[in-house]
């Protein structure tokens, strides 16, 4: 076994067993064993970043480039992302429950599509693409991260008596984080699809091709648009624009990784 | 928290005054220009669009498109879908992208977003407005939906006015844009104009497929240009690093600028862009009757470029009909001989070789052959012989005057959002120092 695969396989585990001691430190309400869950994230995300590495070597280049590199990359931005805004007290603890099991599902699909690394193709080099690849992850792991605050909100909102749903932050403050997640997120999604335009242009001559991924991708930023405009104009919040936040990602997650099974795109592979 | 945050939660109704109905009560919305212009510019009628162009993009991206996949494609498609193939096709869901309908979507967004825009700048009193209070919010929301506007207007601009083409060429093969009358004998020629030059000389044709916007103005290319060689750089011989297509522009039929295109860096002359697509091989295949020895001809078979798991496949059908059976002739770059067959064993041009390949009606292999550089190899009455290979390079030929307003235009609307939520996010530096004092949840 290489160490690139020794790394991942270690990473997953630790994902693993974070998620399990922040789940038990949830429920049995044992606050220490959730610290523990969060130590064991953080000593996960460095062993990431050594299986990161590890690929960067063996490829000579940025992780960024098969199905493979780009989970291993984007699900690494994404836990780094909840670590550091947990740091700043930014972002309640509880979030992690719901974002520990998404980095370990991406992972797992990740390590079906490796396969040995290669030098990088004359199609990936670009500036434009560490520009694309990197916002496009930030965009989806603030996505998550509002979706996680807004599936809390929800079951604050459905079992407002419950005993163990009282350890989650306020819904008002569930609310406010996954707005400004999405805010974040919607910032770094126009990023994406403007570089990805911009490169797109030098790459195929022309900056929009009405490609699957390209088409998803606007569709799930129109979604988020109507968040924000519902938001600022109709007033919607709490339960309602909740559950848009949460449809949100299941769109976005098609466009990432299911626009695949139906419309196989001749020009864009995704993650 | 300050600034428009302090008196509200975030992302909480910003209108300080309630928006004018869209229309008089009781009435139209056209019935006076003023109404007209609400409701041009009402949340309303922006949800019921976004909505509309939701749909039209979700059955874009689910429906093959004739303009990604090609006619082919759909073709199929509609074969293995009686029934709702050709509802689809009666809606123009195969050309979505490129349907009058789409287009009046679009461009009704763009109307609504503009109107949207004035009529806000003028309801919170114009410029007074902004410097009145919340300066950094309404200039950001000001500046993204000029933004947007300006991204639409561009993105019209390129569909009316871009020249989209598809070329093939060969090592030492000339593009020069032609008329079908330049070849009176083949079939088929186009009678009629060009609609690029106006002249009566029929279709305007030298491309493989070609598209022109409707408003196009109209100009040719002006200058030819031949591919002079295609170098590829391999990694172990199998992945390609750098592939790099040199060109020469000809200009009044005598050599000019010498460039390249490659991946991510096209050859621009004049305001068009040639944009390398991809490459393979052509090799040089003569044939003859194995009877008698009498030469038939000869040709370069430009092979299809199949990518793989390992190493590609070259390869492609011979195109003549007389043959017996349908013939693939697949190109190794590289062979060795393994076990008395040859194999490919890497992409480099070091000792090509043929393999031909006779199929029947189900697609297995009834006869064989195999031919080195300079050898012939027969298949049931005739000789092919493999005397050498040439690269091809494809080429995407573009010229979108649209690209530089688009371009901009999406810089400002990145800036009109940060501008926009620029309080939104500092507002929550604060709150998150507030917390972390009150020892609220933190790392």
């Amino acid at each position: 076994m290489t160490a690139e695969i020794a790394l991942f396989w270690a990473t997953v585990f630790l994902y693993t067993f974070s998620f399990c001691l922040q789940l038990v430190g949830f429920a049995a309400r044992k606050e220490r064993t959730t610290l523990w869950g969060i130590r064991l994230l953080a000593a996960a995300l460095v062993v990431h970043t050594g299986a990161g590495i590890a690929r960067w070597v063996s490829g000579g280049h940025a992780p960024l480039t098969d199905r493979y590199e780009l989970n291993l990359t984007g699900t690494w931005i994404a836990v780094g992302l909840f670590l550091a805004f947990l740091r700043a007290g930014r972002i309640p603890r509880a979030v992690g429950l719901a974002l520990t099991p998404l980095v370990f599902l991406i992972l797992g699909h990740g390590i079906l599509e490796w396969r040995e690394a290669r030098p990088m193709g004359p199609a990936f080099q670009s500036p434009w693409l560490v520009i694309h690849v990197i916002f496009a992850w930030l965009a989806f792991g603030s996505y998550a991260v509002a979706s996680g605050a807004s599936a809390f909100l929800l079951a604050r909102l459905k079992y407002p008596s419950s005993p163990r749903l009282e350890r989650l932050p306020p819904g008002e403050r569930l609310d406010d984080t996954g707005y400004r997640f999405i805010v974040l997120g919607f910032l770094a999604h126009a990023v994406m699809l403007g570089s990805g335009a911009i490169w797109a242009k030098n790459l195929w001559g022309r900056y929009w091709s009405w490609d699957a991924l390209e088409t998803w991708s606007l569709l799930s930023f129109l979604l988020y648009a109507f968040y924000l405009h519902a938001r600022a104009f109709l007033g919607w919040r709490m339960k309602t624009s909740a559950w848009i936040a949460a449809f949100g990602l299941v769109v976005l997650s098609i466009s990432f990784w299911g626009v695949e099974y139906f419309s196989p795109s001749a020009l864009h592979p995704g993650p | 928290m300050t600034g428009d945050t302090r008196e509200r939660g975030l992302g909480d109704p910003e209108e300080e005054r309630p928006e004018p109905p869209s229309a008089p009560a009781g009435g139209r919305p056209w019935a006076t220009p003023a109404s007209l212009v609400r409701f041009l510019g009402s949340s309303t009628l922006a949800l019921v669009l976004v909505g509309v162009l939701a749909s039209l993009v979700l059955a874009g991206s689910v429906l093959p498109q004739e303009g990604v996949l090609g006619a082919d494609t759909v073709e199929a498609w509609c074969a293995d879908h009686p029934v709702t193939g050709p509802a689809a096709r009666w809606l123009g869901l195969f050309r979505v992208f490129r349907t009058a309908g789409f287009m009046a979507v679009v461009g009704l967004l763009g109307v609504n977003t503009l109107a949207c825009t004035l009529l806000r700048f003028v309801r919170e009193g114009g410029w007074a407005g902004i410097r009145a209070g919340g300066t950094l919010r309404r200039t950001g929301f000001y500046t993204l939906h000029a933004g947007l506007v300006l991204l639409i207007a561009a993105g019209f601009w390129s569909f009316a006015a871009e020249l989209d083409g598809h070329v093939f060429l060969t090592e030492g093969q000339v593009f020069r844009e032609a008329h079908d009358d330049d070849f009176p004998d083949l079939q088929g020629a186009a009678a009629g104009r060009c609609r690029t030059c106006g002249s009566g000389r029929g279709a305007h044709t030298g491309y493989r497929t070609l598209y022109e916007g409707p408003l196009r103005p109209e100009r040719h290319l002006g200058f030819e240009v031949r591919l002079d060689r295609v170098e590829v750089e391999l990694a172990g011989g199998v992945h390609r690093v750098d592939v790099a297509s040199r060109l020469t522009v000809l200009e009044d039929g005598r050599a000019g600028t010498e460039g390249t295109s490659r991946f991510n860096l096209p050859l621009r002359h004049r305001g068009f862009s040639f944009v390398s697509l991809d490459t393979g091989y052509a090799p040089l295949l003569s044939f003859r009757r194995r009877a008698s020895g009498m030469p038939l001809g000869s040709f370069y078979l430009t092979l299809t470029t199949d990518e793989g798991p390992g190493l590609r496949r070259f390869h492609d059908v011979i195109p003549l009909d007389f043959l017996g059976h349908r013939t693939i002739a697949t190109l190794l770059p590289t062979s060795e001989r393994v076990d008395g067959a040859l194999v490919c064993t890497s992409e480099d041009l070091a000792n090509p070789a043929m393999v031909f390949e006779a199929l029947d009606g189900n697609g297995a292999t009834v006869q064989r052959a195999e031919a080195l550089q300079g050898e012939w190899a027969a298949l049931d009455d005739l000789e092919f012989r493999f005397d050498g290979v040439r690269r091809w390079s494809s080429f995407r030929v573009t010229s979108d005057d649209g690209y530089g307003l688009a371009r901009a235009s999406l810089l400002l609307c990145l800036l009109g959002m940060v501008l926009r939520y620029l309080q939104d996010l500092a507002g929550w530096k604060r709150d998150g120092e507030a917390s972390s004092e009150k020892g609220e949840e933190a790392a």
